[in-house]
């Protein structure tokens, strides 16, 4: 079912479409509050507060594009969350024992998943270098195959100003990876 | 979602921590209570669908109405500045005829009526100003394509030498609405009238108000307007939002 279907029911009165649909972007919404807080464990409950506050407001929502309203709202709460809690971001977070689970993976699947796993918390640490906006517009753009002209309408910022975030970014992530053709 | 290019930026999602998100998020939806929002194009449908029949008659007859003293003005032999000020005088009459459909809102209590009963005045009031505006934008719209080229000023001055009453004698009409709810509410309609037709003639009585020469202060007076305008929409969406002026009990 697409997704405009599934507004379309939840407002029409099924209310369990909504379970639908944080089942479908759960994991999308969870790596998006990774990489902008760079807690593995906050983005949970910013992930969990996310859907809450789509389910607060789906009544009145028009649809456009529903996982990039989730992501706004998404986005948002991670921008609040450095601001409200006065944290700032220094390293991606990694839990305990997560290295033991990579190399346990390493040993059941074999290297290749792996290097998956060490390249995600690569390019993590690299992503924390990034300042917010551009780290944004790069995440939305590379990893969420959004236009420029989306990312413009979520973040708010102009369409020349997204479009410098995203160069930026990727030249600075180019530098600290040290790989050319990572983006290629 | 994703482009699908790069899946390495994925890792492992604690599948615990995730399904207790999912538990939380579901109590809510349980909680939810789905209301009903209509959007702005399905109100306007509701609205027009509401609408008497006299005021389809009376935005007609307008509109026929601007047609025949089109035709009548373009007759050969027609005085240049008597064409602007009839047709000025005609785009102040529209404008508050097709106004009167937000006065109904405010009349005899109907705004108490309205909100006590939790109708959107607010969006009520929009879509009855957005309907004013299209039949005033064709009227206007007539005059200056038929009658802006013959009247000697050039379409342009034309078009502002209509505007200017236009725009002020709606500022008035609107500033009217809240300003006298109280026992002069019946001479409303009648007083905005006659102090906007006053202002549409008032130029005839300032010799060579209507020449190239003074079209920079009718320039003026149009920005100032369009200004002004727009913090009386302000004002009278601030009055309905506070209630200050309508008495909710």
């Amino acid at each position: 079912m697409d997704d405009k279907e599934l507004v379309r029911l939840v407002q029409s009165g099924q209310k369990e479409y909504l379970n639908e649909i944080a089942g479908k972007y759960y994991d999308d919404i969870y790596y998006f509050c990774t990489y902008q807080t760079g807690s593995r464990e906050d983005a949970y409950d910013l992930t969990q507060e996310t859907f809450l506050r789509f389910i607060r407001y789906v009544d009145s929502y028009r649809y456009r594009n529903l996982p990039g309203y989730l992501l706004t709202i998404a986005m948002n709460l991670c921008r609040s969350y450095f601001h409200e809690s006065g944290r700032t971001r220094l390293e991606f977070e990694y839990r305990e024992g997560d290295r033991s689970k990579d190399n346990h993976k390493e040993n059941r699947d074999g290297s290749v998943q792996m290097e998956g796993l060490e390249e995600s918390q690569v390019l993590a640490e690299a992503l924390m270098q990034l300042p917010d906006m551009q780290r944004e517009a790069v995440l939305l753009h590379h990893f969420y195959g959004y236009k420029n002209r989306e990312i413009a309408r979520m973040t708010g910022a102009s369409y020349a100003a997204v479009k410098s975030r995203i160069n930026q970014g990727i030249d600075k992530l180019k530098d600290l990876l040290d790989k050319e053709d990572f983006y290629e | 979602m994703s482009s699908g290019k790069k899946k390495s930026w994925r890792f492992e999602i604690d599948e615990t921590r995730k399904q207790e998100g999912l538990i939380q998020i579901k109590r809510a939806v349980q909680e939810k209570k789905v209301r009903y929002y209509p959007s702005f194009l399905a109100c306007l449908i509701e609205q027009l669908r509401y609408q008497t029949w006299s005021f389809w008659v009376l935005q007609g007859g307008m509109l026929v109405l601007a047609l025949v003293l089109i035709r009548y003005l373009n007759l050969p032999g027609g005085d240049g500045e008597a064409s602007i000020t009839i047709c000025s005088l005609f785009m102040v009459l529209t404008g508050n005829v097709c106004l009167s459909g937000v006065s109904r809102l405010f009349s005899w209590h109907m705004a108490e009526l309205e909100q006590t009963l939790y109708l959107n005045l607010r969006q009520m009031v929009s879509i009855q100003m957005l309907l004013a505006g299209m039949i005033d934008l064709a009227v206007l719209g007539l005059l200056v394509i038929f009658c802006g080229g013959r009247s000697g000023a050039g379409t342009g001055a034309y078009l502002l030498y209509m505007l200017v009453p236009f725009l002020w004698s709606d500022i008035l009409y609107l500033h009217m609405l809240t300003a006298l709810r109280g026992g002069l509410r019946g001479y409303r309609q009648l007083s905005a009238g006659v102090l906007s037709g006053i202002l549409a003639v008032f130029p005839v009585f300032v010799e060579e108000s209507y020449h190239l020469e003074y079209l920079m202060v009718w320039g003026i007076a149009a920005a100032v307007g369009i200004g002004v305008l727009i913090l009386e929409i302000r004002r009278l969406f601030g009055k309905i939002e506070g209630g200050e002026v309508l008495c909710l009990n």
